[in-house]
Formats: structure tokens, sequence, C-alpha cells
């Protein structure tokens, strides 16, 4: 007996300390095996990866074309720039006095508008000098529940947190690979859109992209207070700034030189993160990095001078925005001099309008377009060459890099969204590939939508 | 030259490029004009005076109402003689300055025998005073956030680079003002538009009537037409003639105009309902939306309405369909007729619309054979 007694003690010792035994569970609580990645098959008619300015409205077209329709974003939420960016300030809808950029991001933009008791700016004041003014600014988290409200009511899949690992091509479309959390599926669609402002399913698919030497640097948003600006020595914080820079305390581009403009902005689109890139989870960690470190050290800076010593982050955007990283090479490639003379294409399947705008490290002046002109996207700039259905719409779009800098902006983005998504639309009813899809029936389609599509005059 | 010297005559030729001033006797006859277009194109009656306190602009001034046979203000006008100031040294500005009664600048005259002046004594070209009269025309000029010592070009040397977001990038002063006259042109343009304005919109407002509206609204200025806008509210209900004029102007071409007028409507009138329904199938997309979305603010849907856009839905797509149905769904329009209707749309191509239409209906609960056959067929589709 005394025997039994020690041998089931030492058993249950022993059980202890090798940790098989059963947890005691309170009630309520259940025991989870181990976790294994779950895969699972899905099928689709077309599939939009990135789910920002651009994909969003390209996959809201496609559903409301009655497609079913996947959006696949690495994110934790929609709108991309505009929203997790933080550049909520879309631009340009108008075009001497004509709305030009229509539609579904129109009807988007108008709506957060509308909800926050935001103004519209007056579209009718004259361009040029006056083009910020015609961007519409918008409480950006808002604009990013009501999109994904809309792409849920448009029969939408929505996948936060998944990236394409592989991009096959299969007979009648592409079959997709993607990887999320505790996830893995494998999309099979027949029409791809690539609207991830960075080229990547498109160089994912083989399709060859391009990217300029030097890149424009990207932006950390973030709002600062506690100052009174008016009140400031601007000539001894400037005399200081340049004296910490001096000693390396501070770095010159992080700011483009230009406290005062940290300042008096308040954090406001003056942040400088050079080389920026956005394209995979290690550039994007240093772009990142870079942005707070940054402001990090200039908050410090900051509140060791006078008047400055209750300065405070109020807010602050969660990555840092990239302005500018892969180009596809598409079948056309939209030059500067198309831009700026508002080249007219057969093919011309939305607009664009914004001054030419490239950035440098000491910020930007940009170059207004003449009156009356009005560029156009060419549908075949939005597909790859050799590729056969798949479309990209946004940043990504095949230009040159002084065309780019303009057409990258919201609104286009947008229109060129929807463009793609309504080509899809066609392509994937009509059982054929992009470039095949009559332009007319694109353009009628665009319209039924709401868009708006270049016309000759 | 001694260093000394040079920044001695530099600072002199800056303060003469900067200082424009008028006062000067010359030997032109009839008086310097430039004006603007008129608001109202309506022959002066009377003029009315009117003392105001302008506070710290220039203390109390006479503003001048000029009215019409009919009692409508044509324009308003003030006789300015202010100092204009730089490093301690004033000269006298003497202009008259003249106003819509929208408050927008209408022009500017001068005392016979009188100009204005740049630098050292030299009159203004009729080319500068077009430019003048251009730029205080412009209500969003920067001016109205330069200070006035910010008038000096190198200040304006350090100002922000941002991209499209703020001010705009790299602003220099000369653009917005006459060479030679900074502070001239910088002082005009906070007189016209400073307190001025507002006393002028109240006095304006006074008089306001239909009639009056009307006529604003027939102003090629569209900032002339936003005015009369905000204002028809408390007229239009009980104005045929208005309540037409107002709609007429709902274009595809005039966003924000239209997104006013659409705004300041009062969706209760019947005729006006019916002027929005009309609006809604002649203009874009982002009009027809702004319409749906203010009837659904309504507190019910004239009997047309309803079968006006119960007949429009086949012919279109996407979210104008679903925003249609949920007005009627808003409105708890569920009577047979229209049920059959959109019944039809459950055998649409788009499988959104048809599901859109399944919503409604299901929601709805309509009593009828024909919907429920429909609804059967769509749900058996869909399995
Ligand atoms: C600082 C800054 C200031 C700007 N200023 C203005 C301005 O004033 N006005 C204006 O109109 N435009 C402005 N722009 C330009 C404009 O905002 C962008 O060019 C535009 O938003 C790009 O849209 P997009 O759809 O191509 O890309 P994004 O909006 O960036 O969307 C890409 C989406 O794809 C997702 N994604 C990326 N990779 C993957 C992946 N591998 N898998 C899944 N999802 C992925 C991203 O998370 C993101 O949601 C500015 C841009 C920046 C950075």
């Amino acid at each position: 007996m005394e025997k039994m007694k020690r041998r089931a003690a030492l058993a249950s010792l022993g059980s202890l300390s090798l940790g098989v035994s059963t947890p005691i569970l309170e009630k309520g609580e259940v025991f989870q095996a181990p976790y294994s990645v779950k895969k699972t098959s899905l099928k689709t008619d077309i599939l939009v990866v990135g789910g920002g300015t651009a994909g969003v409205i390209a996959a809201i077209q496609a559903g409301r074309a009655g497609r079913k329709t996947i959006l696949v974003e690495n994110g934790s939420q929609l709108g991309g720039t505009t929203t997790t960016g933080g550049v909520a300030f879309p631009g340009i809808f108008f075009a001497w006095g004509k709305q030009v950029i229509s539609g579904i991001g129109w009807e988007l933009v108008q709506a957060a508008v509308a909800m926050n008791d935001d103004q519209l700016p007056n579209f009718s004041i004259p361009h040029g000098k006056n083009h910020p003014r015609h961007q519409v600014r918008l409480n950006g988290q808002l604009y990013a529940m009501l999109i994904e409200e809309k792409c849920v009511e448009a029969g939408v899949q929505l996948r936060f947190y998944e990236t394409p690992t592989k991009v096959t091509p299969q007979k009648n479309g592409w079959l997709v690979q993607t990887m999320g959390k505790g996830v893995i599926a494998e999309i099979s669609c027949n029409q791809l859109i690539d609207c991830t402002g960075n080229a990547f399913v498109t160089s994912m698919a083989g399709f060859p992209v391009l990217r300029e030497a030097e890149t424009q640097p990207g932006s950390l948003m973030f709002q600062i207070g506690g100052y009174d600006f008016k009140s400031l020595d601007l000539k001894l914080i400037q005399a200081r700034y340049q004296e910490a820079i001096q000693k390396g305390e501070l770095v010159k581009t992080d700011f483009r030189n230009n406290i005062a403009g940290v300042l008096r902005s308040a954090g406001d689109n003056i942040s400088h993160v050079m080389g920026a890139d956005s394209t995979t989870s290690e550039t994007h960690t240093v772009a990142n990095l870079k942005g707070r470190k940054a402001l990090l050290d200039t908050l410090r800076f900051l509140r060791s001078l006078p008047g400055l010593e209750k300065t405070k982050l109020i807010d602050m955007q969660n990555e840092t925005a990239v302005r500018e990283t892969f180009r596809i090479d598409g079948h056309y490639k939209i030059t500067h001099a198309d831009y700026v003379t508002g080249k007219m294409f057969d093919d011309s399947v939305s607009y664009s309008y914004y001054p030419i705008d490239v950035h440098d490290e000491n910020g930007v002046v940009p170059d207004h377009l003449n009156e009356g002109i009005v560029p156009t996207v060419p549908l075949r700039a939005l597909v790859p060459k050799n590729s056969r259905n798949f479309l990209v719409a946004g940043r990504c779009v095949s230009s040159d890099r002084l065309a780019n800098s303009a057409l990258r902006v919201q609104a286009s983005c947008m229109g060129m969204g929807q463009a793609a998504g309504a080509t899809a639309v066609l392509a994937s009813l009509q059982n054929k590939s992009p470039l095949e899809v009559s332009i007319k029936d694109i353009k009628q389609l665009i319209e039924e939508h709401g868009g708006i599509v270049p016309t000759f005059v | 030259m001694s260093l000394k010297l040079i920044s001695v005559l530099k600072l002199t030729a800056l303060f003469l490029l900067l200082w424009g001033i008028s006062g000067f006797v010359s030997e032109v006859a009839e008086p310097i004009r430039y004006f603007r277009p008129y608001t109202l194109a309506l022959p002066v009656a009377k003029t009315i005076p009117y003392l105001v306190d302008f506070e710290e602009e220039t203390g109390t001034d006479t503003l001048f109402q000029a009215v019409s046979q009919e009692g409508c203000p044509v324009s308003y006008f003030r006789h300015i003689q202010n100092n204009v100031c730089f490093d301690g040294k004033c000269r006298m500005l003497v202009a008259t300055l003249y106003w819509n009664p929208t408050g927008r600048y209408l022009g500017f005259e001068l005392p016979k025998g009188e100009f204005l002046s740049k630098t050292d004594h030299d009159p203004f070209t009729p080319e500068e005073y077009t430019r003048l009269s251009e730029i205080l025309a412009d209500s969003l000029s920067p001016l109205g956030t330069f200070t006035y010592n910010a008038l000096v070009p190198k200040a304006a040397v350090d100002v922000q680079k941002v991209d499209a977001v703020s001010s705009p990038t790299a602003p220099d002063v000369l653009d917005y003002i006459i060479k030679g006259a900074a502070y001239t042109t910088y002082k005009l343009w906070h007189l016209v538009y400073g307190p001025t304005q507002l006393e002028i919109e109240k006095l304006t407002q006074k008089t306001l009537s239909a009639d009056l509206l009307l006529k604003i609204l027939e102003s090629n200025d569209l900032g002339d037409k936003m005015w009369a806008v905000r204002r028809v509210r408390p007229f239009i209900s009980a104005h045929i003639l208005l309540q037409q004029k107002v709609i007429s102007l709902i274009q595809d071409n005039q966003y924000n105009l239209s997104e006013q007028i659409i705004r300041e409507l009062p969706t209760t009138d019947s005729t006006i309902q019916r002027g929005l329904a009309m609006a809604f199938l002649k203009n874009n997309y982002a009009i027809k939306k702004l319409i749906v979305e203010k009837l659904k603010m309504a507190s019910s849907l004239t009997p047309e309405m309803v079968a006006l856009f119960t007949s429009a839905l086949p012919s279109l797509q996407g979210e104008s369909v679903a925003s249609i149905l949920e007005l009627l769904r808003i409105k708890k329009i569920n009577d047979p007729v229209t049920g059959r209707a959109i019944a039809d749309l459950l055998r649409s191509d788009n499988n959104f619309v048809a599901r859109k239409a399944y919503d409604f209906l299901t929601k709805q609960k309509i009593n009828d054979p024909y919907i429920e056959e429909q609804l059967t067929r769509f749900q058996s589709k869909q399995k």
C-alpha cells in the first residue's frame, strides 16, 4: 500500500516535471490544439491586390457590375496612402471649372465630406497657383470606414493582412497564392488587377517593372501642437536648427532643411523620408523606422527651444507614406509631352489633372498645366506588355517620371481604378483579355457607374 | 562705392519700389475709373448714406448705397482717405471703392484729376490700373494672409515649400501686387475685403425679396449666384418663378452651385420635389447622388415621384439603383405596382442589382403573387 502510494506520487511528479499533464481548465475555458496554417482555395472572377486609393475603386466597380470580386490588402484597413498614409486630401477632380473625375471615387469622397460636415472646395476658382485649394480635405479614418462599408455592400470579399507569395498563369486567368496570419489562400481568378502602388504583383507575375535610380522621398504625416507660432523667434530657432544639423544631431533632409516649415505646417506633409520604399516588409520597415526616428529626434530638439518647451505630438500616422517606387512597362508609356499637351488617345479611359509635381529633398515647385489642358490615361498604360488577363491601376501606371509625378495623385488613381475595374468586368464577362475588350463598351460601363470618360471635342 | 552707400541706395530703391501712392494732381480731365461687371445692371435713382463704425479699420465712416427706381441696391461705395505708412512715413491714399450688393468688389474711382503713383511719383499705366482692379477682384489673393510687414520681398524667401497642401508653394509677393505700389495694393485689397463687405451684406439682406434674388441670379458671376442661393430658403416656397429659376441652375457644369441649391431647397413642396426629380434625370452621377440623398430627408415622397424614380430604374446601374431603392425603402414604399417593377430587377444580368432588388423586396414584404413568384425564382437561381 505504502509502496503503491509512493509510486503514484512519483508518477505524478514525473509527469508534472515533463509538462505533459492536462492543465486544469477553469469553467468556460477550452484547450486549443497547436495552430497549423490553414489552407484555403477560392475562386473568383476578379482579384484586386492592394486596397488603397485605386484598388478600392476597382474592386467596388467590379462588385457593382455584378462580378465576383476579392480584394487582398496587406494592411488592416482600406484606403492606402489616403488613409493609412494620412494623405487625406485627394485631388484633383475638377479642371478648369468642369468635373473631370467622378464616379465611385467622387461618390466616396463626397460621402466622407458630407458625414464629417466638411466643406467641399470651391471648384470654380482658377487653377494654377490655387491648385492646393482644389484638394478635398477628408477625415481619413472616416473615409476608411465608409469605403469598407461600400466594398461590403458591393459584395467584395475583403481579405486583410494578406500578401501574394506566388502568381502563376493558368488557363483562363491566374492562380495567386496569398499568405496572411495563419492562412494560405490559393485564389484562382479570371482577371487580376495590381493596385499595390508598387507594381508588386506585376513583378511577381514575371512582367518587367521600372524605377528611377533616385525616387522621390516619402513622408511621415503627423500633427504637433502646444506652441504659438506667431510668437516664436524663428531666427533663433533656425540658427539652433542649423547648429544641430552641423553637429549631426539632426539630419538636414528629414524636414527639408526648414524648421520654420515644420512649425508652420504643424507636421502636415513636411517630413521627407529619403528613399522610402513600401514594396516589401523589409523596405517599408526601414522607411517607418527612419520617419519615426526623425520625428522623435526633432520633437526632442523642439522641446529644448524657447517658446517650444511644451511642443506635443498630437497625432501620427502608422506608417510612412511613399510617393514613388515601381512602375509597369505597359503597352503604352504616357510621356511628359502627352501629359502637358492633354493628348487624347483612341483608348483614353480616364482623365487626370495635376501640375507636374516632382519632389526632391528641398520640396517641390509644381509646374502648372496650361489653361484648358486635361490629360488622359489610355487603357494600354494600365496593361503590362505581354500580359493577358492582367491590369494595374494607381501610381504604378506606365508613364515616364514627369508624367507619373502628376498621374499618381489620388483623383487620377481613382479614375484609373474605375477604368481598370470596368475593363476587368467586361473582359471576364466576354472571356477576353483587357486589350481585346471594345473601348466603347468600357466607356459605356464606366459611364453607367457614374464615371466620366474622355471624349474628343 | 562703399558697401554702406550701396546698401543705403538699395534700401531706398526697395522703399520706393514698395511705395505706391495717390494724390498727385494730373492734367487728366475725366476721373480714372476701373470697374468689373455689375451684379445688377440697373440705373441708379438715389443714394442713401449710412454711418457705420468700421472700428479699427477706419473708425466711423459713411457707406453709400446706390438704389434703383424699384428700390434694389445696385452698388455701395466708400470714399477712402487712408494713410499708407511704411518705415514711419505716411502718405494719403484717396479713392472711392465700389462693391456690388452681394459684397463682391465692383471697382474703384479716383477723384477728378488724381492718379495713383508708384515709386517716386511714377504714375500707374493703364495696364497697371487694370491689373490693380484684377488683384482687387481676387478674393482668394494671398494678400489676405500676408502681414503688412511681410510685403518686403525678402520675407517671402523662407516661406515653406510644402507640396500641394497649404499655402501656394514659395509665394512671391511681387505676383500679387503692383510693382512699386505694394503697400497701396495691400491697403486697397484689405479695405475691399474688410468689414465693409459684411455691412453691405447686412444692408442688402434688409431689402431682400424674391424679386431681388431673381435679379441677382441673373448675374453672370458665380459668386453672386452662390450668394443668392444661400438666401433663397425663406422665399422659395411661395414663389414659383424663383423655384423654376433656382432649379434650372442645377447643372452638371456647376457642381458647387448645384450642391448649394440642392442643400437649400425645401423638400416639403411637391413642385420642388418634381423639379428635383427632373434635375435627377438630366444631370450627371455626382448630382444625381446629391438629389437622392436630399430626398431621403423629405418627410414623404409624392406618388408622382415614386413612379418617376421607379420608371428610371431599368436604365440605371450600380449605385444609382442601390440609392433609389434605399430611398424608396426609407420612405416605406410598399405598393404592389412599385414592388412589381422592382421585382423585374431580380432578372437583371447584374447580380449586384438583382441582390439589391432582393434586399428591398424581402425587407418591404409586399403581399403580391407576382413578386413572390419572382422572389422564389431568384432564390432557387442563387442556390
Ligand atoms: C506624402 C505624400 C503626399 C502626397 N500628396 C498628394 C496630394 O496632395 N494630393 C493627391 O491627390 N495625391 C497626393 N499624393 C499622391 C497619392 O496620395 C498617391 O500617389 C496615391 O494615393 C497612390 O494610390 P495607389 O492606389 O496607387 O496606392 P496606395 O494608395 O498606396 O495603395 C496601395 C495599397 O496596396 C497595399 N499593398 C501594397 N503592397 C501590397 C501587397 N504586397 N499585398 C497586399 N497589399 C499591398 C497597400 O497597403 C495599400 O493599401 C501624395 C503622396 C504622398 C506619399
